[in-house]
């Protein structure tokens, strides 16, 4: 598998499949793991990290499990953007140094970091709201790499890992969730400011730090020592369900209270993305968002979620280039980018899962 | 700089400030600079210190759930790369050479 053949593809993440797909688009679990013998990734040598990419790849193969591996210390910055863009790798991966990368099975359920902050960071998604399926999935691939890796574990602390605040289970559970109803009756400061109290972690699209993108947003644990995985899954299905409900009832006072409003919003949110001949990223993630609580609430029949999903993307500057093999400056991507979303919307009937 | 750790490790400094790992070569003071620890055995070296910031961030100070399986050997094979680090940077290849291949010996008995 190499870097082409993602850019022909997308992850299952992206079909809109499972439940509450319409406002989950992803379940996700990561876990931190570290090698035993090893010093953690900012203190080893780059023999040590050619060493335990070594150790990861063997074990990878003794599992039988059928995946990519990049190398991220070799390539393009705009091959890094283009997986950073596919939530493949996270930033400090990117701009990290040495030896590192990372393993990517063909429907990107499973990724694996390898010296990233920690040796490894298993990464496991699916798409709808299906957390305690993530789970045995990636417990049962953790125990799997485990036949070939000692992993550094204290029977008092947990698996330890390179920072403290993820000691213990190394678990982050967490769903990504679009919430353009929460934003636009503007409750949603509200509802994160609960989650927070409960010391869930409210993040934009691409993690730490980044800005909420097209009203998606992660709500993940942040705490990981002290409960157990099951545990910590738990109050992300007993919570989530509660933002769900808010998020419906938003959606539905709009559809109720001002129909033609919002159904003129959002079919001229759609005529703009089929017919625009120049678009910023930010443009296209506003109407995209737009267009997607519309396609939920039956207002626009003639597309599909997946393709929806798949476009949030596919528009991102590095895809843009990847697909169309050159390097594009600002100007040229979004004449890129206008003629890729028509091409998309135009020819984009629904489009089948599966 | 200094007064800034000073004022967050407080008392502890004393005790703790000039204690350093004997498998990686962190210092205590490293890890209240940047956040992160060096090898897994700092949890055991740094207990002192770095239970009460996990206590106060986590809540909690005892891991539940899910365990690894027991590698002693690991523990041993960390500290022969700290030894082979330690000869190679005062060019002792002879003495390198030795010690990768215990390490790899005890590699097959991962």
């Amino acid at each position: 598998m190499t870097l082409d053949d993602l850019t022909r593809t997308s992850g299952e993440w992206l079909r809109g499949a499972g439940p509450e797909s319409d406002i989950v688009m992803c379940s996700r679990i990561r876990l931190a793991r570290n090698l035993a013998d090893f010093p953690f990734t900012n203190r080893a040598s780059r023999n040590e990290k050619a060493e335990i990419e070594g150790h990861f790849k063997s074990a990878l193969e003794n599992a039988g499990i059928e995946a990519g591996y990049f190398d991220v210390n070799g390539m393009s910055n705009l091959d890094r953007q283009f997986l950073l863009e596919r939530q493949l790798i996270s930033n400090e991966m990117s701009t990290g140094e040495g030896p590192r990368g990372v393993a990517v099975t063909p429907k990107e359920n499973i990724a694996i970091m390898v010296n990233e902050e920690d040796h490894l960071r298993i990464q496991y998604m699916l798409s709808g709201f299906r957390l305690p399926q993530v789970w045995d999935e990636i417990t049962a691939l953790d125990d799997q790499l485990e036949d070939d890796i000692a992993y550094a574990y204290s029977s008092s602390l947990g698996y330890l890992t390179a920072c403290p605040t993820n000691v213990g289970t190394g678990i982050r559970v967490g769903v990504m969730v679009h919430l353009p109803g929460l934003v636009a009756n503007k409750e949603i400061d509200k509802v994160f400011r609960a989650l927070q109290k409960i010391n869930l972690a409210v993040r934009g699209f691409y993690g730490e730090g980044s800005q909420a993108f097209g009203d998606f947003y992660q709500i993940s644990n942040q705490q990981t020592l002290g409960k157990s995985e099951e545990e910590l899954i738990k109050i992300l299905t007993d919570v989530v369900p509660q933002v769900l409900q808010y998020e419906r009832k938003a959606r539905q006072d709009l559809i109720t209270g001002r129909r033609q409003h919002l159904h003129d919003q959002v079919s001229r949110a759609y005529g703009v993305l089929k017919t625009a001949q120049t678009i910023s990223s930010e443009e296209t993630m506003f109407l995209l968002s737009s267009v997607r609580m519309g396609i939920n609430l039956g207002l626009i029949d003639d597309l599909s979620i997946a393709v929806v999903n798949e476009l949030f993307i596919q528009t991102q500057p590095a895809h843009l280039q990847k697909l169309r093999g050159s390097e594009l400056g600002v100007e040229e991507r979004n004449v890129a980018r206008a003629s890729y979303l028509r091409s998309r919307l135009t020819n984009g009937r629904p489009v089948e899962d599966g | 700089m200094q007064g800034l750790i000073l004022q967050h490790v407080g008392g502890l400094v004393g005790e703790l400030a000039e204690l350093a790992c004997p498998d990686c070569g962190t210092r205590y003071m490293d890890y209240w600079s940047d956040g992160r620890l060096g090898c897994p055995q700092d949890y055991r070296v740094f207990t002192k210190g770095l239970l009460p910031s996990i206590q106060r961030y986590q809540g909690a100070t005892r891991h539940v759930g899910k365990t690894a399986r027991l590698r002693p050997a690991a523990v041993h094979r960390l500290r022969l790369r700290s030894q082979l680090r330690e000869a190679v940077a005062r060019e002792d290849y002879e003495e390198a050479a030795r010690l990768r291949d215990q390490i790899r010996l005890k590699d097959k008995h991962a």
